[in-house]
């Protein structure tokens, strides 16, 4: 028993290939670890901006507190227009202040310190009031000195922002750091996954088109194994209707000269009695006569009977041959069925004597050359099944087409009396290359073919009921209209 | 289906076929030959065997599929049981599967529908040289096919085993061998490859069958070996066919005639391979008198030969290639080779095929 199996691809399956890529799984563990940088990036930047605002408000909070400390220690100086005691208490003022100004009642600077800024004008034009003022490098910070005494003073202290600028800097830089090391790492980051989902897209997109140029390529090998097979039956078909003709040709020129041959004699010795010759009578005896008079009409009657052959088998190679059209047509199945069984007489005649039980038949609405061809595999089968049944014992086999109307279409069976199907090989019979035939006895297309004709294109049944040492029966139906 | 009673000198010739009407067919049109042939036919294999049990035949042509035993087998049981007999297989069939499994066991292939003339041709190849000694007619017609020498048979045998085989490499091989050379000519010769006419040149024959059926026919080279006598025997005559070919072909170069020169020269001494393989101690006897008593020229051989085995290797060659189905011109150079007066072959080339027999 020989399965013959179509063979892998030398390529291995695409799948598989796809497979051997980073998984997406690691890409997404790596999708997360760029989220994670990120979000500590956020928040490290977050928590620098926070800092920067915490040391603005301290430094703030910081020069307004001294600046009100000032003021109330200066309140008696203010009152006296004591420039002394305003020495007194400023000079010892705080190292980080770079500048103080103290305005008495009247507006004119009683103490100036360090060097301050145009801010003090304004401040001494009134316009400032217990504010907190940034310059480039300072905070002032503007009091009111109220003394009990009624006069009143304004007190302005600058203080260098430097310090604190300087750890603002050291967290602007360190937040900008942050934020430009987690841009990186989320644009690195981004871009590798998108460049790998891209891989991924692209290499998915390149299975794809490869499984689908597999695909195409798989139905072309169908398209093409089925154009070989009908190939390979209308080789067969071909040289066994070359020996069908070639039988009755044999015997139709054997006859055809023999008449020739005789009539020339025949005139001969005719001629030779008008003439009167002597020796006609001998000659006469010589032709043989009583043959001729049986085998001349006997020849011509074989000659006939010969050309008739040659004409059916033509006509029913002609039918056979069906052209298929593109839609179907309505179609006279038995006669149909009669020549493929005249053109596949070659099969069988050896092996089997053919039974016909054709009841009447509908007109069935097919693609009748595909259909004669399903008969045609289906009763080479029989053939074949009792060819190995048989062998040479000189015994033969039956093969019993019967056709009959039912409900809804017609059945066609094609039953033999061959060695039937093995339990083993049922579920496998219709699969595309099985086959258990030797190699070059047949594809493995046949039933598979049969069936995608009748099943898939007719919307029909073909199914088989099979005895181990009976034989087996293929029954096609087909739909009235498909 | 016999017919009338066989006259003593009439040849006896069976028909064998499944279909009635080819056998009434045929007994119709060669009705002309009545006076010659006394014609049997059966229907069928076992008829045809009950036929040859109750008196022997001379040819027996037989169609190739039949219903329990067909053509090939039960020219094969004619072979082994009733060598002297000529075989001839006359099929509606004429794919290559048919002739290579009747292959071994035909003399002829025809091909349906045949003519008349052409059936009578064929038979009366078969029927030349009637008073040949019977034991010699039994020993050519049994052989299927001729041993070639051990070195050769080698190369052959590794030639079909390799799938990638060239016609080239093929047509080197098969130059260089007399017995295979003779197969290829039969083959190509035979109606199955519907040839246009005979073909005369070893090349062309070569090229007609293709690698693939060359390949069958050399299997199985290397396994037919001759033994003690008669493979020395046949090295020496395979070294003179080879060498008598070279001169044959020199001689024509340059002629329409250096085809067939050449074939005949390498296919001249196929008679004297029949008899080394057929009667190895005999012929070995035969030469070694031939040489006690004076030189062994080729006419002398041939006188031995005739006087011991009741013919000369030229003329079993010929009877052995006539039956086969080489042209005839083939087979009158071959018949001729050591009596050029008496062949009908233009005196160019017979003096060729002659100069090359030496």
């Amino acid at each position: 028993m020989k399965a013959v199996r179509w063979n892998e691809p030398a390529e291995p399956p695409v799948v598989e290939r796809v497979a051997r890529r980073p998984s997406f799984e690691s890409r997404l563990i790596g999708l997360s670890a760029v989220m994670l940088v990120a979000i500590v990036g956020v928040l490290s930047v977050s928590f620098s901006l926070r800092q920067i605002r915490t040391l603005r408000v301290e430094q703030t909070d910081r020069v307004r507190a001294y600046g009100t400390l000032l003021a109330h220690q200066l309140r008696s100086a203010v009152a006296f227009g004591d420039r002394e005691t305003a020495r007194e208490v400023l000079d010892t003022i705080d190292p980080r202040v770079v500048a103080v100004v103290l305005y008495g009642d009247d507006g004119r600077a009683l103490y100036v310190s360090g060097d301050p800024d145009a801010w003090t004008d304004r401040v001494s034009r009134g316009v400032l009031d217990d504010k907190i003022v940034r310059t480039h490098g300072r905070v002032s910070s503007v009091a009111r000195v109220s003394s009990l005494e009624g006069p009143e003073g304004t007190l302005v202290v600058q203080m260098s922002t430097a310090a604190t600028l300087e750890r603002q800097h050291a967290a602007t830089m360190l937040a900008v750091w942050i934020g430009l090391a987690t841009l990186a790492a989320g644009v690195g980051g981004a871009l590798w996954i998108a460049r790998s989902f891209g891989d991924r897209t692209r290499q998915l997109s390149a299975a794809n088109v490869q499984l689908v140029g597999e695909m195409e390529r798989r139905a072309a090998i169908e398209v093409e194994l089925r154009q070989a097979q009908k190939l390979e039956s209308v080789g067969r078909l071909a040289s066994g209707v070359a020996h069908e003709i070639n039988t009755p040709l044999q015997y139709v020129s054997d006859s055809v000269h023999f008449v020739q041959t005789a009539f020339g004699d025949v005139m001969t010795v005719l001629d030779a009695h008008r003439a009167g010759a002597p020796d006609a009578r001998a000659r006469e005896r010589e032709l043989d006569l009583p043959f001729l008079r049986d085998t001349v009409p006997e020849s011509i009657t074989t000659a006939i009977e010969g050309i008739d052959r040659v004409v059916e088998i033509v006509r029913s190679l002609k039918t056979f041959a069906h052209p298929d059209r593109p839609e179907m047509a309505p179609a006279d199945l038995n006669a149909a069925i009669a020549s493929t069984l005249t053109i596949a007489r070659n099969e069988y005649k050896y092996s089997a004597d053919v039974v016909t039980a054709f009841g009447e038949l509908p007109p069935v609405t097919c693609h009748l050359g595909e259909i004669n061809q399903v008969v045609l595999n289906l009763v080479v089968n029989a053939a074949h099944a009792i060819q190995d049944v048989v062998g040479d014992t000189g015994d033969r086999g039956k093969i019993t087409v019967t056709t009959r109307e039912v409900t809804g279409g017609v059945e066609i069976d094609v039953a033999d009396t061959g060695g039937g199907i093995a339990d083993d090989v049922r579920t496998r019979i219709f699969e595309p290359f099985f086959t258990t035939k030797d190699v070059g006895r047949g594809t493995g297309q046949g039933l598979a073919i049969a069936r995608s004709v009748v099943v898939d294109k007719h919307r029909g049944r073909l199914t088989f009921a099979s005895d181990v040492g009976t034989g087996s029966t293929f029954t096609v139906f087909l739909p009235r209209a498909a | 289906m016999t017919q009338t009673t066989p006259a003593a000198n009439r040849r006896r010739i069976l028909f064998v076929d499944d279909e009635p009407a080819i056998l009434q067919g045929l007994r119709a049109s060669l009705h002309r030959e009545r006076k010659r042939w006394d014609m049997v036919f059966a229907n069928g294999a076992d008829e045809a065997l009950a036929h040859m049990r109750s008196g022997e035949f001379e040819v027996v042509v037989s169609d190739m599929r039949m219903p329990k035993v067909d053509g090939a087998t039960l020219l094969g049981i004619v072979r082994r049981d009733y060598p002297a007999t000529a075989r001839v297989i006359l099929s509606g069939h004429a794919e290559r599967d048919s002739i290579v499994r009747a292959l071994p066991s035909m003399h002829q292939f025809l091909s349906k529908p045949c003519t008349p003339d052409r059936l009578c041709e064929a038979i009366e190849r078969c029927l030349a040289s009637p008073d040949m000694d019977p034991r010699l007619r039994a020993l050519i017609g049994r052989l299927d096919r001729l041993p070639s020498p051990a070195e050769l048979g080698g190369a052959l045998e590794e030639f079909a085993s390799r799938p990638d085989g060239t016609l080239a490499e093929a047509t080197a091989l098969i130059a260089r061998d007399t017995a295979v050379a003779a197969k290829v000519m039969q083959i190509a010769n035979s109606a199955a490859f519907g040839t246009p006419g005979r073909s005369t040149s070893l090349v062309q024959a070569v090229q007609f069958l293709g690698v693939d059926l060359l390949r069958a026919i050399t299997v199985g080279s290397g396994l037919f070996e001759a033994t003690g006598d008669a493979a020395a025997a046949l090295t020496e005559i395979q070294g003179h066919a080879v060498r008598g070919a070279a001169i044959a072909a020199r001689a024509t170069a340059g002629t329409p005639d250096v085809d067939q020169a050449f074939v005949a020269a390498l296919l001249r001494d196929v008679g004297r391979i029949v008899l080394v393989v057929g009667m190895p101690g005999e012929y070995r006897a035969m030469v070694d008198e031939v040489a006690a008593t004076g030189p062994l020229t080729g006419a002398r051989i041939c006188a031995a030969e005739a006087r011991v085995f009741g013919a000369d290797h030229a003329t079993v060659g010929a009877t052995l290639l006539r039956m086969w189905g080489l042209p005839e011109s083939i087979v009158d150079l071959v018949a001729h080779h050591h009596t050029p007066e008496r062949a009908k072959a233009a005196p160019a080339l017979i003096a060729a095929v002659h100069a090359a027999a030496g």
